[in-house]
């Protein structure tokens, strides 16, 4: 019970300051818009989605965005080739892309 | 391999490509080119990379710690998490905070919040327990209840009281003419101004928000500056500045901010300037009421009755309103 509601209010704080991170990015990088191709984020979308991937997907993900690991480096520590980890890590976003739309 | 089969082969490489850029820390100008060339020559590319743009943003926190990385090592300290991802990343969580102010600050306040939820939780079982023991012990819970209920009474009642002094201090030493600014007047006729910009100006005054108002309306002045009816943003303008220069402590102790008071000026002599039309001329002698106030907020009631007088001897639509402050003075 603890563990949930304290990362219920974890999820809350962090949806909170993504909205405000958002904001200021948004004039920050308006220039960039040939790269750029947002239609609008929703945030809670995106992190619902996220719970719903399967358990090594959501690692692979977040050892890459959260730890800012490079692939050889998750292949090494999920024991695992670096091409297979490549590989998945594409396929969640394109399974992230259709679940979004 | 079929035709068929061939396409989507090489469409699923294309977005293994755009994806593989996207990941990249620096681009060079040629991948910056076929990256941008993909995106734009096919929707489904583009949606590929705003799908990648939105889960990056969503968890990469650039040099910090993500929040939710950040709660699971709280738990992991508290002995209340066994994910292997926090296993596999709590050595360089660790050593992050230990450089870094901002991290640690919010293991601090997420770990103090563990805290709160961890002593809620006790609390609720210990209440649960508590609710079981012998009737006795349920009498003496109830005088302390009623113990508690007493103290909050008079802890609610003495705030009360103290806002009451309070309400009474500011009336006594806060002057009529600086209680409200617009009195209720109606400024939302809008004599002819239609642009889209004004407009988006008045909806923010109506929600208060005085910032938005005062970018929005400056604006309009800057994009149609030779309108003729322009005198009338620079009108509400005037209004704005004065509206949101307004302070006050709990409702009590009313003060304006000079600098803007000064500015909602400035806007109301522009507003004479340029209202040339004949239309509006009465117009005018309502800037000069306003003025006359605006000067009240910042206590230069020297200038303030100069512009009232004007007012009151030109019989203008708040002459009586002019008069009635001018005796005030």
């Amino acid at each position: 019970m603890r563990r949930v509601l304290f990362l219920t209010f974890v999820r809350w704080y962090k949806q909170n300051n993504l909205r405000r991170t958002f904001e200021l990015n948004e004039e920050i990088t308006a220039d960039d818009s040939n790269l750029r191709t947002d239609e609008g984020f929703d945030l809670t979308a995106v992190l619902n989605i996220l719970d719903t991937l399967s358990e090594e997907k959501q690692e692979i993900v977040k050892l890459r965005f959260w730890g800012d690991l490079k692939f050889s480096e998750i292949a090494e520590r999920l024991n695992k080739n670096e091409a297979a980890i490549k590989k998945m890590f594409y396929r969640t976003i394109e399974e992230l892309k259709n679940k979004l739309e | 391999m079929d035709k068929n089969d061939k396409k989507a082969w090489n469409k699923m490489n294309d977005f293994e490509k755009i994806i593989e850029l996207l990941d990249k820390d620096l681009l060079t100008a040629e991948e910056k080119n076929v990256l941008s060339g993909m995106i734009k020559s096919d929707p489904e590319a583009s949606k590929i990379s705003n799908a990648y743009s939105q889960l990056k943003t969503t968890l990469s926190r650039n040099e910090h710690i993500d929040e939710e990385l950040m709660g699971e090592y709280v738990l992991y300290k508290n002995n209340l998490s066994s994910e292997r991802l926090i296993i596999l990343l709590s050595k360089m969580v660790e050593d992050h905070i230990r450089k870094c102010v901002q991290c640690e600050n919010l293991f601090k306040e997420l770990n103090a919040e563990y805290g709160a939820v961890d002593s809620f939780v006790s609390r609720s079982v210990v209440d649960q327990v508590k609710e079981e023991r012998p009737a006795a012990s349920k009498q003496l819970f109830l005088f302390n209840n009623i113990s508690t209920a007493k103290y909050a009474f008079a802890s609610i009642a003495a705030v009360v009281v103290l806002y009451l002094g309070l309400f009474a201090v500011s009336s006594f030493i806060t002057p009529d003419y600086k209680k409200s600014f617009l009195d209720g007047e109606d400024f939302y006729t809008t004599r002819g101004r239609t642009s889209e910009l004004f407009q988006r100006g008045l909806d923010a005054i109506d929600r208060k928000d005085y910032t938005s108002a005062i970018q929005y309306l400056n604006d309009d002045v800057i994009k149609s500056q030779d309108d003729e009816s322009i005198f009338y943003t620079h009108f509400v303008l005037g209004i704005t500045y004065v509206n949101k220069a307004e302070n006050d402590f709990l409702g009590l102790f009313k003060s304006f901010s000079k600098e803007d008071v000064q500015k909602g000026i400035e806007s109301f002599e522009k507003s004479i300037k340029l209202n040339n039309g004949g239309k509006f001329d009465n117009l005018k002698l309502d800037a000069h009421y306003f003025i006359g106030k605006s000067y009240l907020m910042i206590d230069d009631k020297i200038s303030a009755s100069k512009h009232l007088q004007l007012v009151v001897n030109n019989k203008g639509s708040y002459y009586k309103k002019a008069e009635n402050l001018i005796k005030e003075l």
